[in-house]
């Protein structure tokens, strides 16, 4: 091997070496440093001898930091479930191969974190019920859902890679989690390359699938994003439920819309497969601090499909003792936010991939407003909203007993969309100054057209 | 097809292991990443594996594997990133062909237990932050309270020392 005492007299040439290795050099520079080895047989060793001695000092420390874990116990985390893919006919290799996979185990950085798998679809590579020490979580494909020892659930979805740093804090490096971190997961915090999100009591998600981008939803609670740094770190938005924000160069912008399915754990904000009936959702309200999103799931409306995304109880239902009509059971539905946030001029557009029935289910208690009785026509059909907490002040002017848990009846309206676009709603019906109760927010719903 | 003087499964899988220090470090300098590059040769491996038959050399093995590893490193990058800004091919092509072999490669790494165990706690902290916890230079100097220059410098002089180090450790070795 080159003699890198010999050769390292050129002390900017090592510092060089490290500015490459840590990514900090531009191109200019990566240029200089390449002319540099193709002119110089000796630069070249120095720099091979450098990268392997950086990787030997990387194995050296996680070998002494892995000693001090306390081994738990059952299985600990493995990737050798890749070796599954090679085949029987290379099984006896794998074999010798499994050194290497067993050494992978123990090679995260930091102390290994006690985690128990609790559920997910990466099943059988991982046991309900398996408790292990993980410092590294590298998903390729399908989720898994785990527990720390804080009491934090968190569900990965591959392809994603985790760090754990410990039981109140870890590192995404790539693809999506949701957590949920109950009562004592108070602090949580999921670090990403471009924000640090610490959550205040709550479930939420985190995604960085795009390059230089962190996408930040809350379904329940509230968290704070802020920017990632140690030093000067700064509140970049605060978020409660039903609000989302994409972070890319330190700027937090509103995600208007999720594709969403029944679970708070599937969820995407960068929507990129072939879209059902409804490709977008948006809304003209541009207000400070204004972060709602609506989540759009295909063919999502059935018996109790969440109707909100700021309320985790209400849903629609079917009148007691019906079916919801086979007309409208399986369409697109949008989950909006019931919150009062509504201007005057509040404009709603729904754009549609295909020709499709466009649905709106509006408060029975509230006559139609211009922008509904004059596009869409009364279906005759009621579905159910709810249930809301007792005594809910939407519930104020209806008859329940006192309580209970309430429904406000909701009429189904429908509009036929014979070509591709946008479809635009208007502000719901609005309670009169001095009028007792609260309009539920409408729904949406669109479903192809045969 | 299989021929009778192809190597199996069971010669790659070994080959691979006893190349895997040297493999990875190639690969890392693609990645400038050792937990990727760790990755990306787990993958190589198996895809080699897979390739049971076709390979009539130990080097054919080891040529294939850093190709393939360096093409696979690339793309995770460009992937990751949106694009690839590292050394060229022919750089690369240059380094495999002269990239110290296995044997090499081990004695060293074996020779650093021993100086790492020399260096003062401040430095190894550094190196800790740096090259076990993937912390950037930037965090590095902000978790010691140092400018971003003197943790270049500082990691710079370390390897130096280590490389003095592992230089003067294989040598009495030789000389007993």
């Amino acid at each position: 091997m080159s003699d890198l005492s010999k050769d390292a007299n050129d002390t900017a040439f090592l510092e060089r070496i490290m500015r490459f290795q840590d990514g900090a050099l531009n191109a200019a520079e990566v240029a200089v440093l390449e002319q540099e080895m193709k002119m110089s047989p000796e630069k070249r060793g120095v720099f091979a001898k450098v990268q392997i001695q950086s990787l030997s000092v990387h194995e050296h420390l996680r070998h002494e930091a892995y000693r001090v874990v306390e081994p738990l116990p059952g299985k600990h985390w493995s990737q050798s479930f890749r070796w599954r893919a090679v085949g029987l006919a290379a099984a006896a290799a794998l074999v010798l191969l499994a050194g290497i996979s067993v050494w992978f185990t123990a090679r995260p950085s930091g102390h290994a974190v006690a985690v128990e798998v609790l559920g997910g679809d990466a099943m059988p590579q991982f046991v309900v019920g398996q408790r292990m020490a993980l410092r590294r979580l590298v998903l390729e494909s399908g989720t898994v859902q785990f527990r720390l020892d804080s009491g934090v659930v968190v569900e990965a979805a591959g392809p994603a890679e985790i760090e754990l740093i410990n039981a109140m804090r870890l590192r995404l490096v790539a693809g999506r989690v949701s957590a949920d971190v109950g009562e004592h997961g108070k602090g949580f915090t999921i670090d990403t390359v471009e924000t640090r999100v610490v959550d205040l009591g709550t479930k939420f998600g985190v995604d960085v699938s795009t390059p230089g981008r962190t996408d930040v939803v809350v379904f329940e609670g509230k968290v704070e994003v802020h920017e990632p740094q140690e030093k000067n770190r700064k509140l970049m938005a605060s978020l409660t439920t039903g609000e989302g924000v994409s972070v890319t160069a330190l700027v937090p912008k509103r995600i208007a819309m999720l594709n969403g399915g029944a679970r708070d754990g599937d969820w995407k904000a960068q929507f990129k497969g072939p879209p059902d009936v409804i490709a977008d959702v948006h809304d003209n309200v541009v207000l400070p601090d204004f972060h709602r999103f609506y989540v759009v799931t295909p063919r999502g409306l059935k018996e109790g499909a969440r109707a909100y995304t700021d309320r985790p109880n209400p849903g629609w239902k079917a009148q007691p003792g019906e079916a919801m009509p086979e007309w409208l059971a399986g369409a697109d539905v949008v989950r909006t936010f019931h919150m009062e946030r509504h201007a005057e001029d509040f404009a709603l557009t729904v754009s549609l991939s295909r020709p499709a029935a466009v649905f709106v289910f509006l408060d029975l208690r509230k006559p139609a407003p211009p922008w509904l009785a004059n596009d869409f026509k009364d279906t005759g059909a009621r579905l159910r909203l709810g249930p809301w907490i007792p005594n809910a002040v939407v519930l104020e002017s209806l008859k329940t007993t006192d309580g209970e848990p309430g429904f406000v009846t909701c009429a189904v309206w429908k509009r036929e969309v014979t070509a591709v676009g946008d479809v635009t709603l208007g502000q719901r019906p609005m309670s009169a100054p001095g009028e007792r109760g609260q309009t539920a927010m409408y729904g949406i719903a669109a479903k192809a057209l045969p | 097809m299989f021929f009778e003087d192809m190597l199996s499964a069971e010669d790659i899988a070994t080959i691979l292991l006893h190349e895997r220090r040297a493999l990875t470090a190639f690969v890392a300098t693609v990645t400038r990443d050792f937990h990727l590059a760790e990755d990306i040769f787990q993958e190589v491996c198996v895809k080699a594996v897979g390739r049971a038959g076709e390979f009539e050399s130990a080097r054919h093995v080891v040529n294939w594997a850093r190709v393939a590893g360096r093409n696979r490193a690339v793309d995770v990058l460009r992937a990751r990133n949106g694009r690839y800004e590292g050394l060229s091919e022919e750089l690369l092509a240059a380094l495999a062909a002269e990239w110290p072999d296995p044997e090499q490669v081990d004695a060293a790494h074996a020779a650093l237990a021993y100086c790492l165990e020399q260096v003062t706690p401040h430095n190894r902290e550094m190196l800790r932050l740096r090259y076990f916890e993937r912390r950037s230079g930037a965090d590095v100097a902000a978790e010691l309270g140092r400018n971003l220059e003197a943790v270049y410098k500082a990691l710079a002089r370390v390897h130096k020392t280590l490389g003095d180090c592992v230089r003067a450790r294989l040598q009495t070795e030789a000389s007993t």
